[in-house]
């Protein structure tokens, strides 16, 4: 070690390597917590990136990114598909659950190999300043994406930025650092759980045999985890794992329960949506309160009507009860699925959009933009249009959806994320061509 | 060829790796940018990410090793044993105390886990959107969390509890991992 000047002892501050004494560091136990993150991390990465894919954000009025089209890593291989209804549920659920559990394996991760930081000499040569830059963006990369998720979960929002967008583009600033990470070190991380043990012995090794792993030949690796002066362990190598993977199923289980819902909801104690409403057709979850928008009662009243209109101008105005009578009924169970990772599958009963397009004669298959009573705006995509499930719902479970859920029409589309999926629906055109 | 090796200090590849990595890293960073919401606050919270790992996390885990491993006498010899050497007589390792102290840190570190990341959650920050988006008034999530941290805590002296029991019994150890 380049410790010289100090005494011998391991003495000093954390700045100091030597007195980084624990003995359960090494590349052994670096290498394990990386292999579960180099499999996991990539999983929560790409249904990331395709859940900002589901919103078809190359569809007008679909903004999932403020500012899209700009940056080169705004791209959508496709249109997101509407089957099967689950996709979204599932793809969230993976997202959300998986970056939750794998918080404590980033945790001890980066316990383990905090004696790197102060190593000495900080700078051997170009390439390894390089790689330690690297590594601002790697560690801030991964906070950022976690900190501002759980916040996101949580609905604390003490920034001011767009969450979708910080989220998404810290992303790529984390990835971008984690592949020159991996290339670096995957060798490393091949060699130490080739050579260094095995989980299996580690797991059968209690606290009185555990013992430091062998050191590590100074000209082959100038910043070995092992320590130089290691203490005694008060602790075995496989508490910790037991305490890291304990730790990632507390959390994971939280981020399943809540979307898989019904009777394991409760299982999620700790996030907002850990719990149904009560037990009536309409107390599932609600992603946004009527009480929240602010607009009069009146305004979903009896004079409500949906304006329909088609590319060709053809216009079309029906009431709730027109609606009810006029058009065969069809009912699915169908999740909404939101992008905090939590869904609840319903008996939705409505119109088919498609009969709709049918109605106003639009042809072919057409695209549909949305209005709500509130201002929003989304656009389906024709695949979503033509699909069977995909209805303008009037009843959930046999009765009337509630002021909450939307009434006095609402749009549920299969396989989509909740937020295309507007309620308080106010008008729908149908759009001849699609920019797909 | 072998002069840039020198100086780089690394094979070529793992330039091209570096200029390939940053681009990326640099397209993201732009996007915050582009994205044109508030992006100052990104890239604050962004170097708050940074720093908060640098003056935080590091002293914390130093401080959490201190703990957790006592004074800094060091019981072990100074001299690093050699690869697949015997270990030495009398180096044993056992804790004074007939306690393996894991029963207590484990639910510690999953009790500190927990509180860490609900921590809006369970100090009650402000959270107006709870209510709006959800429809129901936050729980007391306090409450759960401290429930839980007993729960872990029972469960965990009933682990010990059955572990003394099986200790009773004389069972062949196995070699320690690393020798």
């Amino acid at each position: 070690m380049q410790d010289a000047k100090g005494p011998d002892g391991p003495d000093g501050g954390p700045l100091r390597p030597r007195s980084w004494r624990s003995p359960l560091r090494g590349p052994w136990l670096t290498s394990a917590l990386g292999a579960v993150l180099l499999v996991g991390l990539p999983v929560v990465f790409i249904t990331g990136l395709l859940s900002n894919a589901a919103y078809n954000p190359w569809l007008n009025g679909n903004v999932a990114l403020q500012g899209r089209s700009r940056s080169p890593l705004d791209f959508y291989l496709f249109t997101w598909p509407a089957h099967p209804a689950w996709l979204y549920a599932v793809n969230e659920g993976i997202h959300v659950s998986l970056g939750l559990a794998l918080i404590p394996a980033i945790l001890v991760k980066q316990w383990s190999v905090m004696p790197r930081l102060v190593a000495r000499p900080a700078v051997r040569s170009p390439a390894h300043a390089l790689e330690r830059l690297s590594l601002v963006f790697l560690v801030g990369g991964i906070f950022f994406e976690v900190v501002t998720g759980l916040l996101f979960e949580e609905y604390w929002v003490p920034y001011h930025f767009d969450f979708t967008a910080a989220h998404y583009y810290g992303a790529w600033v984390f990835f971008g650092a984690l592949g020159l990470h991996t290339a670096v070190k995957l060798p490393k991380l091949h060699e130490s759980l080739r050579t260094r043990g095995s989980l299996a012995r580690v797991l059968r090794t209690d606290l009185k045999h555990t013992v430091p792993e062998p050191p590590e030949d100074p000209a082959l690796e100038p910043e070995s985890l092992v320590p130089s002066a290691p203490a005694s362990p008060t602790m075995s190598r496989r508490a910790l794992l037991g305490a890291t993977a304990a730790g990632s199923v507390l959390l994971g289980v939280q981020g399943v329960a809540q979307d898989i819902g019904g009777p394991v909801r409760s299982l999620a104690f700790l996030l907002p949506r850990g719990s149904e409403l009560g037990t009536g057709p309409n107390d599932f979850p609600v992603n946004a309160t009527y009480a929240s928008l602010g607009l009069p009662d009146h305004t979903i009243g009896p004079r409500w009507r949906l304006r329909v209109s088609s590319a060709d101008g053809h216009v079309l105005h029906f009431s709730r009860a027109e609606l009810s009578s006029r058009f065969e009924q069809h009912t699915y169970w169908l999740p909404i699925a939101c992008r905090e990772g939590w869904s609840t599958t319903q008996r939705w009963t409505g119109v088919r959009l498609r009969d709709l397009a049918a109605a106003v004669g639009a042809r072919g298959t057409p695209a549909l933009l949305v209005e709500a009573l509130d201002g929003a705006t989304a656009t389906l995509a024709s695949n979503q249009v033509s699909a069977a499930e995909s209805l303008l719902a009037l009843y959930v479970n046999g009765v009337p959806i509630s002021p909450d859920h939307g009434y006095p029409a609402r749009v549920i589309v299969p396989g989509e994320i909740a937020v295309n999926c507007l309620k308080w629906v106010s008008a729908m055109g149908f759009a001849r061509v699609e920019n797909a | 060829m072998s002069r840039l090796r020198r100086f780089y200090g690394a094979q070529p590849l793992h330039l091209l790796a570096t200029v390939v990595s940053f681009a990326i890293v640099a397209a993201g960073v732009a996007g915050w940018f582009q994205a044109g919401s508030d992006s100052r606050g990104i890239i604050i919270w962004a170097l708050g990410s940074v720093i908060a790992f640098e003056w935080i996390l590091l002293p914390l885990a130093w401080v959490l090793d201190r703990i957790a491993l006592g004074p800094r006498t060091p019981r072990t010899p100074r001299t690093p044993r050699p690869l697949g050497a015997p270990r030495p007589a009398g180096a044993s390792r056992t804790l004074p105390g007939p306690a393996n102290r894991a029963y207590v840190r484990v639910p510690a570190l999953l009790s500190a886990l927990l509180l860490i990341v609900f921590a809006p959650l369970i100090f009650r920050a402000e959270t107006p959107d709870f209510e709006a988006t959800s429809g129901i008034a936050p729980p007391d999530y306090l409450a759960r969390w401290l429930l839980a941290t007993a729960a872990m805590f029972v469960i965990s002296a009933v682990a010990y509890a059955l572990s003394l029991r099986r200790s009773r019994d004389p069972v062949d150890q196995d070699p320690s991992v690393f020798d």
